[in-house]
């Protein structure tokens, strides 16, 4: 099993007024090639910290500690970030907003073609337009859209031409920040299914960045749940999103309007922690409703449980 | 309650935009073509849609923000289009607004008192009685009495949009009109903010218009469903018929999207789903379907027109 | 009203103090302008020759001699106490500008944030009068209002005013005119409050910081304007012996060669002045815009 991302006691923090806010602590995750990898998480638990660091994304005034493996290249170690050669070819990204990501004064075909061009620098212009609608095809846009303005999209369609722009330079890795957030109900689904696809058919690794449970569930092979910069339960899509164990997640799959059911939504009180400012002990402890003293004071590590990792005392022996 | 305390009729809104930039003139981009709905008073009419569809316009004009082009607005009677100025405080007591993003809909320079007291302003209270009432709503709300002192930048999304709740029934309004209100909230928040959303219907006795693009979110809480694209409606009924059996196919889109992901275009014909709908006909192209009635639903779509 | 006010204050301290404790520059800039600040206050005071400092005493056997520790800064061709005509220059520069700066700023602010919440007609002839009047050169209008009004300092206050007020009229305006679009001023409005309410309530505290602290760092290009005038047109003084740093300058060049220190020290002063208040407004700039801050030349 080739681990396509590996991070051992990982570290991300950012300047703060007052010093130094440790976003992520003591990461130690591994995903193997070749599946889909769902971060869950809900706002401000950094997610989209960790899935920037393994694109390469992180600002340069992020701090970091520890390490990060990617294809067996040591990108993070410590405070050293290398990414050369790895960014945009090996690993990359596709924001959550799509008109991010295009550049609204060119048409869809010239930014295709530039990207093209970039990563194959033998292929004379011809072959380049070849490729271009080749990957036009893939995420099922039309021909036409070659000769479109991004603001001529809809925004369905201009996420397609980000994940096209993401698959030109043929990357073993891609990072998609919450590709479905942003859009309307029905196209949420398309585009899942879409990634989901192409995940199978370029034997890419996805690691899919997303709040939304019921998306991950359509799509993911494993998944991890991350809350207040650290992974809480680790495992299987449909382990962890049918029987899960930790109590965040249960309460979190509770949340959820079920349809013509009218009995009360169970809500979870208070808020998550802000980044850089976590209480000692447990993470969750504020708003658990299993908390006992242990919880307070220390706070667990990832175990193994089963076929999954879960961060929680109840299941420590 | 027979007659319903909100009425809207063929309702058309449109806005200009300009052609080639400027240089052709203008173009006239059609959001709502003429919607029909009723809400009846304690009760919950959910709006849901795409975005884009026209819902949360629906809102605004009835609040006054923008004008129709054709059409009525008629609360308990009286047309809110054609209001003379005295009138629209009145008006303004009673129908109030909880927008969708908390940050523009309150001044991050203004303290959370003077947010409550801003819809009273007018109303000629007296000031002890104005101090009561924001502290009845903070309590109703579940916030504690200090937030009074705080600014909104200090709060998270999900207290400000507790604090736009508060705001919307301190004057004791009959109608709230509430657009996606929850949407940009975490889902445990969402979760808290819908069941006061249900428990303060129950104990002040509102009525909500709740506009969404999450059709569960207004399964949970409304209790007559109204589907909209491309400032149509195509369907309306009561919840638990339309999450059950929906007749429409783009009903059907919304509430099982895995199932039908191939059909994502959405057009401005008359009818909306024109390109994908597996009983098209060409009078589908041509003539906009009428609204029929079914049992106590209604739907626009000629198989059903021409079924009964 | 109050809180209001407070809000903005808090606003600007905030401000301030971020900017302080993250740049060299600012804090540099801003000790430089307090110093600036006290002497124009205390100049009059403490200036070693007063009655020379104001042109009184002439005595030209002392005229045009160097810098020696009883006029530090030397005599200028009249006789004069070069330090001391300075000390109350400055304060003649500074309070000048504080009225430009922020009449025009007040003046500004009305205009364009009410102009977005008039009639439409109203509010289309504003915004070309605006740009009309950013069109039009401060100093010719100044030499003209000199010859309208007498050429006395009041009339260069009122002419930089009417110069001055539109570049702030206009930022009003644009900021008022984003602010219009957002719930929190359409709902008053759907309340039924006025017009006047929701201009001071909602719209005038969100734009206000920015601009005070920008109309403070302006103060440096006025009083760089306000001598320029003088040095061109000799106007906006009674008389020549009136301490005034444009005329300083302006005297100074027939004896550039023989006695150089007429010449520097009042240069030196004014571009002092106008690089101090423009990097202290610079740096806030600079802090307070995301895209600006964090440090961008890593990114490179």
């Amino acid at each position: 099993m080739v681990l396509a991302v590996k991070s051992s006691k990982l570290y991300i923090g950012y300047e703060l007024d007052e010093g130094i806010a440790w976003v992520v602590e003591d990461l130690n995750m591994s995903i193997e090639s070749n599946i889909t990898y769902c971060l869950i998480g809900e706002s401000g638990c950094g997610k989209s910290t960790i899935g920037n660091a393994i694109a390469g994304l992180l600002p340069p005034y992020a701090y970091t500690h520890g390490k990060l493996i990617v294809m067996d290249k040591n990108v993070i170690d410590e405070g050293v970030r290398r990414f050369n050669g790895i960014r945009g070819k090996i690993v990359v990204k596709i924001p959550q907003d799509p008109a991010s990501a295009l550049n609204p004064y060119m048409t869809i075909g010239d930014q295709l073609d530039i990207a093209v061009k970039n990563y194959f620098r033998n292929l004379s212009d011809r072959e380049v337009k070849a490729k271009t609608l080749e990957l036009l095809s893939e995420v099922m846009l039309d021909r036409e859209v070659y000769d479109m303005y991004p603001h001529q999209l809809s925004g369905g369609m201009k996420q397609r031409a980000a994940i096209a722009l993401a698959l030109a330079p043929e990357p073993k890795i891609i990072v998609a920040d919450e590709p479905t957030s942003s859009l309307d109900a029905y196209l949420k689904h398309a585009i899942a299914s879409l990634l989901k696809k192409l995940q199978r058919e370029w034997e890419l690794t996805m690691i899919f960045i997303t709040h939304e449970i019921p998306i991950a569930q359509y799509v993911c092979n494993r998944v991890a749940v991350i809350y207040a910069g650290r992974i809480v339960e680790e495992g299987s899509a449909s382990d962890v999103l049918q029987n899960p164990r930790h109590p965040y997640v249960e309460l979190l799959l509770k949340a959820y309007p079920k349809r013509l059911a009218r009995e009360r939504l169970t809500d979870i009180p208070g808020m998550p922690p802000p980044p850089g400012r976590y209480p000692q002990g447990c993470k969750f402890v504020p708003r658990c409703p299993y908390v006992f003293n242990r919880c307070r004071i220390e706070e667990p590590p990832l175990i193994a449980l089963g076929n999954r990792l879960i961060r929680c005392w109840r299941y420590y022996e | 309650m027979n007659d319903p305390l909100l009425k809207i009729e063929d309702l058309h809104i449109y806005y200009v935009v300009p052609i080639g930039n400027l240089k052709f003139g203008y173009r006239k981009v059609w959001v709502l073509k003429g919607i029909d709905l009723e809400v009846s008073s304690r009760t919950v009419l959910g709006i849901v849609g795409g975005s884009g569809s026209g819902k949360s316009t629906i809102l605004r004009a009835i609040l006054g923000f923008v004008k129709p082009a054709r059409g009525r607005i008629l609360y308990q009677g009286i047309n809110l289009l054609k209001l003379k100025p005295r009138d629209r405080k009145k008006i303004a007591k009673e129908i109030s607004y909880v927008p969708q993003e908390p940050s523009q809909s309150i001044n991050p320079k203004m303290s959370i008192e003077d947010v409550l007291t801003e819809p009273l302003k007018s109303l000629g209270i007296a000031k002890s009685d104005i101090d009561r009432r924001i502290d009845l709503v903070l309590e109703m709300l579940d916030l504690d009495r200090s937030i009074r002192k705080m600014y909104a930048k200090e709060l998270s999304g999900g207290m400000l949009q507790r604090i736009a709740i508060a705001r919307a029934i301190i004057s004791k309004p009959r109608l709230v009109l509430l657009d996606e209100p929850t949407s940009n909230l975490d889902i445990s928040i969402q979760a808290q903010i819908l069941n006061m959303l249900k428990d303060l219907k129950e104990e002040l006795g509102l009525t909500y218009a709740f506009v969404s693009h999450d059709i569960d979110v207004v399964g949970y809480i409304a209790d007559r469903i109204a589907v909209i694209a491309s400032g149509k409606i195509v369907e309306e009924g009561p919840t638990e018929e339309i999450l059950k059996e929906s007749l429409h196919p783009y009903t059907q889109l919304l509430l099982n999207p895995e199932k039908t992901i191939n059909k994502t275009t959405i057009n401005n014909n008359l009818c909306p789903i024109t390109g994908w709908c597996p009983w098209k006909t060409n009078k589908c192209e041509t003539t906009s379907p009428p609204k029929t009635r079914i049992n106590n639903r209604y739907i626009y779509c000629w198989r059903y027109t021409d079924l009964k | 009203m109050i809180r209001s006010i407070y809000v903005v204050v808090h606003d600007i301290l905030s401000i301030l103090s971020r900017t302080w404790r993250k740049r060299y520059s600012f804090r540099i800039a801003s000790v430089a302008m307090t110093f600036v600040f006290l002497l124009a206050i205390l100049g009059p005071h403490i200036a070693p020759y007063p009655r020379q400092g104001l042109g009184l005493d002439v005595d030209r056997s002392r005229a045009l001699l160097p810098p020696s520790p009883e006029h530090l800064l030397g005599t200028d061709s009249f006789g004069r106490d070069l330090l001391s005509r300075i000390l109350f220059a400055l304060s003649r520069a500074l309070y000048p500008s504080i009225v430009v700066a922020f009449v025009s700023l007040l003046l500004g602010i009305a205009i364009g944030s009410t102009a977005t919440l008039l009639p439409k007609p109203i509010e289309i002839s504003l915004s070309y009068l605006i740009e009309l009047l950013l069109a039009l050169p401060s100093v010719l209008l100044a030499a003209l209002l000199a010859i309208l009004m007498g050429g006395t300092l009041t009339s260069i206050v009122v002419a930089l005013i009417v110069t001055w007020f539109p570049w702030y009229a206009r930022i009003a305006y644009i900021q008022a005119r984003n602010l219009k679009e957002l719930d929190f001023v359409k709902l008053p409005l759907y309340y039924g409050l006025s017009k006047g309410y929701v201009i001071i309530k909602h719209i005038a505290p969100n734009i206000l910081a920015p601009m005070l602290i920008e109309a403070l760092s302006d103060m440096g290009s006025v009083v760089l304007e306000i001598s320029t005038i003088t040095f061109l047109f000799g106007i906006g003084i009674t008389s020549i012996e009136e301490p005034d740093l444009g005329m300083m300058i302006a005297y100074s060049l027939r004896d550039l060669a023989r006695a150089p220190w007429t010449f520097l020290a009042p240069s030196i002063v004014l571009a002092t002045i106008a690089i101090v208040f423009t990097v202290f407004g610079e740096a806030i700039y600079e802090e307070h815009h995301p895209v600006l801050k964090k440090r961008w030349w890593l990114w490179f």
